[in-house]
């Protein structure tokens, strides 16, 4: 592969990135179309998405563990980030607890 | 108070995505330095392609020799949720499409995650300079990122290797921390047929199809005008 090839790629994946993002407010200037996304069964769509998105990111998590003590190490800190979180109300003080408990926990194991 | 104070807010509330994204994109700085790519192809690719896993698919596909237009078609196939944020933020978002398509390049997972559950407690007038702190801080974050795996990352990670790990949960901590503050009470039994269709995908090996199918699946199971006790 030449290096110009791969920034004109570069660009390309740019491009069409953005594409996905802005589209859709173009998009909904000409068609009510996509501001249905917000109502009806679909008002729960940015939670939804937000769910699966976490659990996609938690299985990949779980799958790169190579012992049921790291499973153990990284349920428990999820759990201990979701007790901190409902306990403080503060998502900055939850995600350190739970990187630290995390850490620590790993250190264990 | 001020459009720069109200940017600064906006800063604050993009801490967390920073503590996320500094160590992925240290990652990807060091895989792709390891695959012979430039210090500066790798930072352009994280300024202008700005896409987390998108780009570690640029790498895997660089590795396994995928042309680059199959290369790109399925990058952009992989960013396709992204249609989905736009809609759903844009009742926070300031008015004007140019405005819009501006904020439009900030908007990835982890910024469209803070502004669903943090925008809707920001003043109308200080949305747009709060987005634009969020998502630059964002943006410089994961470039920032990139340059310290190109030129440092794999000495840090080697000398500190329970901080690496420590680290690589912050991301995952992020999305559980805003997760968790945007389900609401009538919406649980619709979120747990979404998680299990979505582990059902992602099980068999596509993650961003799971994304988009947990997601609609969930909300046929949702009953709408319930929502109003938080969890």
């Amino acid at each position: 592969m030449q290096k110009y090839e791969y920034v004109i790629a570069m660009v390309a994946m740019g491009v069409f990135t953005y594409l996905m993002r802005a589209l859709p407010f173009v998009l909904m200037q000409r068609s009510r179309l996509l501001s249905r996304l917000n109502s009806g069964r679909f008002a729960i769509m940015g939670p939804a998405l937000l769910v699966s998105t976490t659990t996609v990111v938690l299985y990949s998590g779980l799958g790169a563990t190579t012992s049921w003590q790291e499973v153990g190490a990284y349920v428990l800190a999820v759990l201990i980030l979701i007790g901190v979180l409902k306990a403080a109300k503060n998502t900055g003080l939850a995600m350190l607890v739970g990187m630290v408990a995390y850490g620590f926990l790993m250190w264990l194991v | 108070m001020s459009q720069l104070n109200y940017f600064g807010r906006g800063l604050r509330a993009g801490l967390p995505i920073m503590l996320g994204y500094i160590p992925v994109a240290m990652a990807f700085g060091i895989a792709g330095a390891s695959l012979g790519l430039s210090a500066w192809e790798l930072i352009a690719t994280s300024l202008i392609v700005y896409a987390g896993a998108g780009q570690f698919f640029i790498l895997a596909s660089l590795q396994l020799g995928t042309p680059l237009v199959t290369m790109v078609l399925l990058v952009t196939l992989l960013n396709a949720r992204h249609l989905l944020y736009g809609p759903i933020i844009e009742k926070y978002l300031p008015k004007g499409l140019k405005n819009r398509l501006v904020k439009a390049f900030y908007l990835t997972d982890e910024v469209f995650a803070t502004c669903y559950v943090g925008m809707g407690k920001v003043e109308n007038a200080a949305r747009g300079s709060w987005y634009m702190g969020l998502g630059i801080l964002a943006w410089l974050s994961w470039a920032t990122g990139t340059a310290i795996g190109v030129f440092a990352g794999d000495e840090l990670l080697k000398a500190f290797p329970v901080v690496e790990k420590t680290l690589g949960f912050a991301l995952p901590a992020m999305f559980v921390a805003v997760t968790v503050q945007s389900i609401q009470l009538p919406m649980l039994k619709a979120m747990a047929a979404g998680v299990v269709i979505t582990i059902g995908v992602v099980s068999l090996g596509f993650p961003t199809l799971a994304i988009l199918v947990g997601a609609f699946g969930a909300c046929l199971f949702y009953t709408p005008g319930e929502d109003n006790a938080k969890v």
